[in-house]
């Protein structure tokens, strides 16, 4: 085994990656092959390196900062997502319901606003002839009954 | 740091409940590792705390969906990772722009210890490494900082760029011979 042949098992055995056995294979080999050797000093000394190269935490810390920022995105809890679509669908009858009121109402509206027409009309006459309280005798009932 | 993912579990639930102080504590105990991470993978000080802080709401807000398995340092830096990836196409995009003024001279990111006699080759590796970085592929930098800055452990790499240990090992080989090769055409390279 060369560096060149196997890059990964010597970078992995210097990284601490490899079983027991693995390494062991790995120590027996480096004891006959200074190249090797020389390569896994080279990698461990690049990770000390870096590690001592890892930047400042210069500024504030950022904990004020981010703790300003919390209020817009509560954490989302779990579990009360069923309610959702059972609340749109309550809104919707509901909405139906409504729309079914105010329907029915304006239809009685329509209807009461033709009997105050009918009550001025007969009041036009001082003394109507029967035949008119008779109509509107009737339309006042029919007005009752129609839903 | 001796790292327990149990604990920061632990931690997570509370968070997951809304609990503030035990995103405080989290936030303080992980804030410089996220940094010094996010620092070298841009190569940019500033925006780097700015993804910092943004990598601790999306733990804060994510919370919920938090298995605890003890992946935790994996799960935050692939959040921080995946902010990272986005800012890179950000800033690709943004170079396109005629009117944008072009980036002057990046600060040399300093080093987190100084030894007063070995400063000067502290800053010099440092410098270097910020230079080298920035010359390799996204995935290689983010392993190669995962690895030999962070270390972090294979497996724990793999979870936190959403691949295998294999691809893992392939990139950590490719990127640590590139930087070791640069490191010795700098006379850097002083393991004997």
């Amino acid at each position: 085994m060369t560096t060149t042949e196997h890059p990964q098992r010597l970078m992995a055995y210097a990284d601490g990656e490899l079983s027991t056995v693995d390494a062991a294979a790995i120590e027996e080999h480096l004891r006959a092959c200074p190249q090797c050797r020389r390569q896994v000093a080279r990698l461990r000394w690049l990770q000390t390196r870096t590690i001592e190269a890892a930047p400042l935490a210069t500024g504030s810390p950022l904990w004020p900062s981010v703790r300003g920022r919390l209020e817009p995105s509560k954490p989302v809890t779990r579990g009360y997502g069923w309610w959702r679509p059972v609340g749109y669908a309550l809104l919707i009858v509901l909405g139906l319901g409504v729309g079914a009121w105010a329907g029915w109402s304006a239809g009685a509206g329509d209807l009461a606003s033709t009997s105050s027409d009918l009550l001025t009309a007969s009041s036009l006459f001082s003394d109507p002839p029967d035949g008119v309280s008779m109509i509107y005798l009737e339309t006042m009932e029919s007005s009752e009954v129609r839903p | 740091m001796n790292y327990d993912g149990h604990e920061e579990d632990a931690w997570m639930a509370r968070v997951a409940e809304g609990d503030e102080s035990a995103l405080q504590f989290l936030v303080e105990r992980w804030e410089r590792p996220v940094l010094a991470f996010l620092t070298r993978c841009l190569g940019e000080r500033e925006e780097a705390r700015d993804l910092s802080q943004e990598t601790f709401l999306r733990v804060y807000r994510n919370a919920h969906r938090y298995r605890a398995q003890g992946n935790f340092r994996s799960w935050l830096f692939r959040i921080a990772g995946n902010l990272c990836r986005s800012q890179q196409r950000r800033q690709r995009l943004l170079r396109w722009l005629p009117l944008m003024d072009s980036p002057g001279a990046k600060e040399a990111i300093a080093p987190s210890s100084f030894d007063a006699d070995a400063s000067t080759r502290s800053h010099e590796f440092a410098r270097a490494l910020d230079e080298i970085l920035n010359e390799l592929p996204l995935r290689q930098r983010m392993a190669f900082l995962l690895r030999r800055q962070e270390e972090l452990s294979y497996r724990e790499i793999a979870v936190a760029m959403d691949t295998t240990p294999s691809a893992v090992e392939s990139l950590l080989v490719r990127a640590t011979s590139f930087v070791q090769r640069a490191m010795k055409n700098r006379h850097l390279d002083q393991a004997e």
